[in-house]
């Protein structure tokens, strides 16, 4: 399966990377989410979920590496997971990782909040993330 | 004609002491994303208050962004506002003010003497509540964003409304968050 890629940035929008990894299974997104069309930007992340859990086989593993993000992408992410959730309840090899930094308790605590909204288990990883 | 050295005397008036930051304007999506940069830039050395303070200031300029009007007559670009950072002690507070409807000040009033009401825990749950519901209307947030500043400010929320005029439909809103130093 093709593999989806988006360069972030911070300019008008912050807009996170990311890399899904149609080959290996492995996912990432990563940087800070404040955009401009969040419900649009999103979708194409779930569109491509929803793709490699119908054409794939293999383990898929998502890593969360986030050190911002506005509401609007609080409820997106939500969304996100909570299709990773669904994958998992069909059956699917579904791993969930969840990178915060490591002095960052609000972001530890918005990791909860979400996994427990989307009834998910996240592997919490305190990091050093490249600010 | 005003005289600079009007402008200049509101001007400090105006201001408290021990000012981070200040910015009285439009707030377009490129003036949040400068003095974005310029907080990233001050806060630079502190990556754990950066993040903390970026966050309070994010939403607090997204919603001038969504919720701000303009008085009749007035010359000014549509969103307006202000926002401020200032050092006290103990604190950072950041602060933003902007014109908006005076009717959706009573729901705004309630909703924050509310989440004031709430411990941590209660804001988490009410949070988990609220992010599900259909976006209320008149509200272009994810209706969750001053939950959000709650959960990471260091104090109750505190709310102004000094100016209030139901015959235009115009009020101007206050709100200021406080943020650990330490």
């Amino acid at each position: 399966m093709e593999d989806f890629l988006i360069k972030g940035g911070r300019n008008e929008f912050l807009v996170p990377n990311v890399s899904l990894n149609g080959s290996t299974g492995m996912c990432e997104i990563s940087g800070e989410s404040s955009l401009e069309y969040t419900g649009e930007f999103y979708d194409q992340i779930m569109h491509w979920l929803k793709k490699f859990s119908v054409e794939e086989t293999k383990t898929l593993t998502f890593a969360f590496k986030l050190t911002y993000f506005n509401t609007s992408s609080y409820k997106a992410i939500l969304g996100t997971l909570r299709e990773l959730k669904r994958q998992q309840s069909i059956g699917k090899n579904v791993v969930v990782q969840w990178y915060y930094p490591e002095d960052d308790t609000d972001m530890l605590m918005d990791a909860q909040d979400l996994m427990e909204s989307a009834d998910i288990e996240l592997e919490l990883i305190a990091h050093q993330p490249e600010e | 004609m005003l005289q600079p050295h009007i402008v200049f005397d509101k001007f400090s008036s105006f201001l408290p002491d021990d000012v981070e930051l200040s910015y009285y304007g439009e707030i377009d999506n490129t003036i949040i994303a400068s003095l974005g940069v310029e907080l990233r830039r001050k806060f630079s050395k502190q990556p754990s208050l950066f993040r903390k303070l970026f966050g309070v200031y994010m939403e607090l300029v997204q919603n001038i962004g969504f919720y701000a009007a303009i008085p009749k007559n007035a010359r000014l670009p549509e969103p307006t506002g202000l926002v401020v950072i200032t050092n006290e002690d103990g604190y950072f507070s950041i602060a933003s003010g902007n014109f908006t409807r005076a009717s959706i000040i009573p729901k705004l009033q309630e909703k924050c003497n509310y989440i004031n009401s709430l411990n941590m825990n209660e804001l988490r749950k009410y949070r988990a509540e609220i992010v599900d519901k259909p976006t209320e209307e008149g509200s272009r947030g994810a209706g969750v964003g001053l939950v959000k500043i709650a959960l990471m400010a260091d104090a109750p929320l505190e709310m102004d409304i000094p100016m209030w005029n139901e015959s235009e439909d115009l009020a101007l809103y206050c709100i200021k968050v406080k943020v650990k130093k330490a």
